[in-house]
């Protein structure tokens, strides 16, 4: 909402400068968010008339124009051609100060003296537009000052109105607010609504009949005939376009003007092209058709409150008028139409048709019903003041159901209570008066009477804020909760989270986040049905259109982001949700964990380069498992798209579920991606982790008797896990074997084909004593030999 | 002949101290050390022989025999004990690393600063006795807005346009547009006194550029107790406020509307980047807006079953928000691409 000052002092009296006015407004709830400034520093530029325009001399590009300005007339050299002899226009005498261009002197150009200059509207500061001089209205007094036409210099206020204050929604409510501000009241603006009406009656010219008073509490009519064409005075344009609107011709600027001093939206028919003079308010049959304003051709249905004549709509009913019965330079008679329509059915609408205006965006918050014929007079007097015509009497006013005032009382104790303020009965009292609300004393309770246009306050909830508000909040202490003792504290599955994410940022990876909506591609390229994800109804692009069902696709983009950009490696988790849709009740939200990680290490003086693979990626598996205190479960081999066939695993729980999968992608799966290094993708069920995910331990013992280390290597069939052939050597191992370690996995020509050697270094020790070698060997002998026997294994010498 | 023998022995002795000047190595030494003290040196020859001597004479040669090998002994030691301490130098000399060099770091990750951020909100309002709940992104109109007194239909709901679900169900369910349903559920599944933060993802239908993203994060706040006032809203989003951004920071509050709340506040800090001067990262404001805020809405308090004459205060923040102003982030799409080195340079 863009309010110029000049404007908001019509109606109240502005104290201070526009900074301070500005705070005070954002301090009651009114955010300033901005503050236009046009025409400052323009000082003794008048209006002049075009009196003849010449070429110059000595220049193609420039003209000779003779101004009058009153008393003188002035040669005028002037580079723009857009204007002609009679035109008034801004004239900057010698003398005279131009924002930005200081001091206008007498100047000679290509030797002809120019006494001034004609200004554009950019450099009068009053917008963008330096293609031509500025053309005043014809309304302008030769002579006089242009600021003073113009109403400048002018600062304007754009301001956010929150929904709830639709009455604020004009300068009227605003000056109220300012009002109660500063403690004083409105102007007295009775003249504001007064006009002649020496024509008949309004309802021999026209009949309004209101067949869904529901969608519309009250439809009023007046009308004007014989109006001419004409445009509003310049002052009012210039109120207009300070506001944003455009201005377009005397009838359709009135009704804006309304709109924008009240609040209350307006619309004006040409009662030519209302059939049957015949005004219905009535719900839209189902498939009728309108075309807008706007040139859109709608299909309206049941919901749709529309404005009829006696055979079509001529208006989607507080919303936009219809092409149809606009009021156009022909018009000779208007229909002036102020009502108010059911905030919910014009939001509906609105929505459905995707379309809003200044009209819809007041009425689906709430117009004032109580302000309809004011709004309507006010309509009146400025159509027959701009165009002229004459005013039907009185109007057609269909309000069946008139609104009283509502009463509303508050507690000054639950006030209190609620703000926690040492706020006196009195000066509630004082805050609710400031704001119009006529407060009374009645015993504990203070009873007020809240004008029709306050539609947001309700309830005493409403009374307490409008108290804190106009006292200001500032005036509020600020305490901390009462002394209840109470701990708060993070979830376990928080705390695990967060220590599974510190043990991965801690080995090497970069937490990532990405969305939780993708693409019915992103799925498809990891192998995940798009059918199998819940949809969203109302994607506003193909990439947010379905839920994750996995973290990976995100990854992946990430992956290849950090890859195209740079060269090396790049190690990525997720800990996140994804989303399995589970029939009509809301999908099932599980938290995983994705992890991607690709490209090659690059070489560092100390160490070669290598590309990440499959162990990189298990690494990282493992480490999450540690960090979870994950004990049991069982790695086996996996093959299914994204993954490499022979390069990727699965995580079993010691029960056999599936806790998860990861390994090197395919290269089909890199192809789709456009991966162009190698991959690695996994993906685990950290709810289930978490879940599973030990206490501490109790503290394990600790040898101190000195181990005795043997290695042992054996050729294995290729086939033979090594998990298996560890598990076989700890069976084995007896007591004394403390741990087995894998050195060396070597395949080649002292193996032979399709076989593959182990090299495991043992360590043995005794809780007791220490070890005695034989024993040690001992051990390592019924290691191999069990070995030997269950995986075809033959120790290499 | 004694003096003949011992005259010998000075020549011995001097003959070592020449040829312990003349080696240059602690090997040099040894050779030395061998050379004259060994079994097969001078000095044991002499030694050996002394049995030959008459006893007088034995005793004088003796002497001056086990003089002459005590000072052989320590200038072989002392010049030992110097050629080594020259060696070690060298050695160690040879031994010197480039200490500008890289060391050899396990490679180290980040935290997403997203996280980063939320973590530090959450433990703020730990300290200040708050649990943690979380609540579904994908939740039914009910909690999302009428539980919150937005009715359907009600103007309220443009404030966010939302993203919906339909699951085939009567009513189709939405991707929360904010973290507020969770409050809900809080409230409905026990009594007060409640002092809970929830934070949670959450969508709005809004096109997406550098200041607006489709999915985000936010942190919502409630507190619901006896005699929970707007004094004490105001005092705990003060002290969150100065333990987020610093000691320093100064806090306002201004009306403002939310449906669930009433009276509701827009919470400003001073510019943490230059203390309330304006500045481009508060836009010249010299306040920077972070918290919407208000005591919860007796309608809310109906909805879940609570007295209307209950008291308590509900806040919510958006996450990306402030860890953009924390970090100087220009575009809040760049958190979700991932780049490791902007992360890591954060």
């Amino acid at each position: 909402m863009k309010v110029p000052i000049s404007w908001l002092r019509e109606f109240v009296d502005v104290p201070g400068d526009p900074e301070s006015l500005a705070e005070m407004l954002t301090a009651s709830g009114m955010k300033v968010e901005k503050i236009q400034r046009y025409g400052d520093g323009i000082e003794d530029i008048v209006v002049g008339e075009v009196s003849s325009v010449k070429p110059h001399p000595d220049a193609d590009k420039l003209c000779v124009v003779q101004v009058r300005t009153g008393c003188m007339d002035l040669g005028v050299v002037c580079g723009a051609s857009n204007f002609g002899v009679g035109d008034k226009v801004p004239v900057a005498q010698p003398g005279s100060h131009v924002p930005g261009l200081g001091e206008i002197t007498r100047r000679k150009f290509r030797g002809v003296v120019s006494e001034g200059m004609l200004c554009s509207a950019a450099e009068l500061g009053l917008g963008d537009d330096h293609t031509g001089i500025m053309i005043l209205g014809e309304d302008s007094v030769v002579g006089t000052d242009v600021g003073d036409a113009l109403g400048l210099p002018e600062a304007v206020l754009e301001l956010e109105i929150n929904p709830n204050r639709p009455d604020a929604m004009g300068m009227i409510g605003i000056a109220r607010e300012v009002a109660a501000c500063t403690g004083s009241r409105l102007k007295d603006l009775s003249a504001l609504f007064q006009y002649q009406a020496a024509g008949p009656p309004v309802s021999e010219r026209v009949q309004v009949e209101v067949a869904d008073p529901q969608g519309c509490p009250r439809y009023a009519a007046r009308v004007i005939e014989g109006i001419g064409h004409a445009q509003s005075p310049t002052w009012a344009q210039r109120r207009l376009t300070m506001c944003g609107v455009r201005p377009i011709s005397a009838v359709v600027d009135a009704t804006n003007y309304v709109l924008l001093a009240t609040g209350h939206p307006m619309h004006a028919f040409d009662m030519a092209k209302v059939a049957g003079r015949r005004i219905v308010v009535r719900r839209a049959t189902q498939g009728e058709r309108i075309t807008t304003i706007d040139g859109v051709e709608r299909e309206l249905d049941l919901t749709d409150v529309v404005i009829a004549d006696e055979s079509q709509p001529i208006a989607l009913a507080g919303i936009m008028g219809g092409q149809g019965s606009e009021v156009t330079e022909d018009s000779d008679a208007v229909i002036l139409e102020t009502a108010t329509f059911d905030p919910r059915s014009i939001f509906r609408t609105s929505r459905r048709h995707g379309l809003r205006s200044e009209a819809s965006a007041r009425f689906e918050r709430g117009v004032d019903v109580g302000g309809v014929d004011a709004a309507s007079k006010l309509a009146a007097r400025l159509i027959l003041e701009w165009a002229g015509g004459s005013a039907a009497q009185g109007s057609v006013d269909v309000y069946p159901q008139p609104v009283e005032p509502q009463l509303l009382h508050l507690r000054p104790e639950r006030a209190r209570q609620v703000l926690g303020a040492p706020l006196s009965d009195e000066q509630m009292v004082e805050a609710l008066d400031r704001l119009g609300l006529d407060p009374r004393a009645e015993g504990e309770r203070i009873a007020v009477t809240v004008p029709t246009y306050r539609v947001d306050l309700a309830g005493e909830e409403d009374l307490v804020e409008e108290v804190a508000r106009v006292t200001g909040y500032d005036r509020i202490p600020a305490t901390l909760p009462p002394g209840r003792s109470r701990a708060g504290s993070l979830s376990p599955e928080e705390r695990r989270t967060r220590r599974l994410k510190r043990a991965l940022i801690g080995s090497g990876l970069f937490e990532a986040r990405t969305s939780s909506l993708v693409s019915a591609q992103d799925l498809e390229l990891i192998g995940h049905h798009p059918d199998a994800a819940t949809k969203v109804a109302n994607p506003l692009t193909q990439d947010e259109a379905l839920l994750r069902t996995s973290l990976l696709p995100g990854l992946v983009r990430s992956a290849v982001i950090n890859l195209s950009r740079r060269h090396g490696d790049v190690r990525l988790f997720e800990a996140g949700l994804s989303f399995h849709p589970n029939g009509v009740e809301a999908p099932t939200e599980r938290l995983r964990l994705g992890l991607a990680i690709g490209g090659a290490i690059p070489q560092q003086w100390h160490s070669p380069a290598r590309p990440t693979d499959f162990f990189d990626m298990k690494g990282a598996v493992e480490v999450a498992l540690q960090s979870l205190r994950v004990t049991g479960v069982r790695f086996v081999p996996h093959s299914g798209y994204p993954f490499h066939p022979a390069r990727a695993a699965k995580l079993l729980s010691s029960d056999g579920k599936e806790l998860g999968v990861f390994g090197e992608v395919d290269d089909s799966f890199a192809r789709k991606a456009d991966v162009a290094f190698v991959l690695s993708l996994g993906e685990l069920d950290l709810d289930a982790l978490i879940d599973m995910g030990g206490k501490p331990g109790t503290a394990a013992q600790i040898g101190k008797y000195p181990p005795t280390l043997l290695d042992l290597a054996v050729a294995l069939p290729e086939g033979v896990a090594s998990a298996d052939v560890i598990a076989t050597a700890r069976a084995a191992g007896g007591p004394l074997l403390e741990s087995v370690r894998i050195i060396d996995v070597y395949r080649g020509e002292q193996v032979g084909p399709g076989r593959k050697s182990l090299a495991f270094s043992l360590t043995f020790r005794s809780l007791e004593r220490t070890l005695n070698e034989n024993e040690a060997i001992e051990a390592r002998d019924a290691i191999a030999a069990a070995i030997g026997k269950e995986h075809q294994g033959v120790v290499r010498a | 002949m004694s003096k003949t023998a011992v005259g010998e022995l000075e020549a011995i002795a001097e003959e070592a101290t020449a040829a312990l000047r003349d080696a240059q190595s602690s090997d040099a030494v040894r050779e030395v050390q061998i050379a004259y003290l060994g079994r097969k040196g001078p000095l044991a020859q002499i030694s050996k022989s002394l049995g030959k001597l008459p006893a007088e004479e034995r005793k004088t040669v003796g002497q001056a025999a086990n003089r002459v090998r005590s000072e052989v002994e320590s200038a072989i030691a002392e010049r030992l004990e110097s050629l080594q301490e020259q060696e070690r130098a060298v050695r160690l000399e040879a031994e010197r690393v480039d200490v500008t060099l890289p060391g050899r770091t396990p490679p180290t990750g980040r935290l997403h600063p997203l996280t980063e951020t939320l973590e530090e909100i959450v433990d703020i309002f730990v300290g200040l006795g708050f649990t943690v709940a979380e609540g579904p992104l994908v939740e039914s109109d009910y909690y999302s807005f009428q539980a919150l007194n937005i009715p359907p239909d009600h103007a309220a709901r443009s404030m966010q346009d939302t993203f919906y679900v339909d699951t085939g169900a009567d009513e189709m369910l939405v991707l929360r547009p904010h973290t507020s349903p969770t409050q809900i559920r809080v409230m409905e599944a026990s009594d007060p006194p409640h002092y809970v933060v929830m934070p949670g993802t959450v969508c709005r239908r809004d096109e997406v550029d550098a200041n607006h993203l489709a999915v985000f994060s936010q942190i919502e706040g409630l507190a619901v107790d006896d005699g929970i006032t707007f004094a004490d809203l105001k005092g705990v989003l003060e002290v969150f406020a100065k333990q987020m951004f610093g000691k320093n920071l100064r806090v306002r509050m201004h009306p403002s509307y939310f449906p669930f709340t009433e009276p509701s506040a827009e919470v400003y800090v001073s510019c943490f980047a230059c203390d309330g001067s304006g500045c481009a990262i508060c836009r010249g404001e010299g306040w920077i807006e972070i918290i919407g805020a208000g005591m919860v809405h007796p309608n809310v308090f109906r909805s879940v079953g609570y007295s209307p004459e209950t008291t308590g205060f509900a806040f919510g923040m958006g996450i990306e928000r402030i860890a953009k102003l924390r970090y100087g982030i220009s575009d809040l799409r760049s958190f979700y691409e991932n780049d490791t080195r902007l992360l890591g340079s954060l």
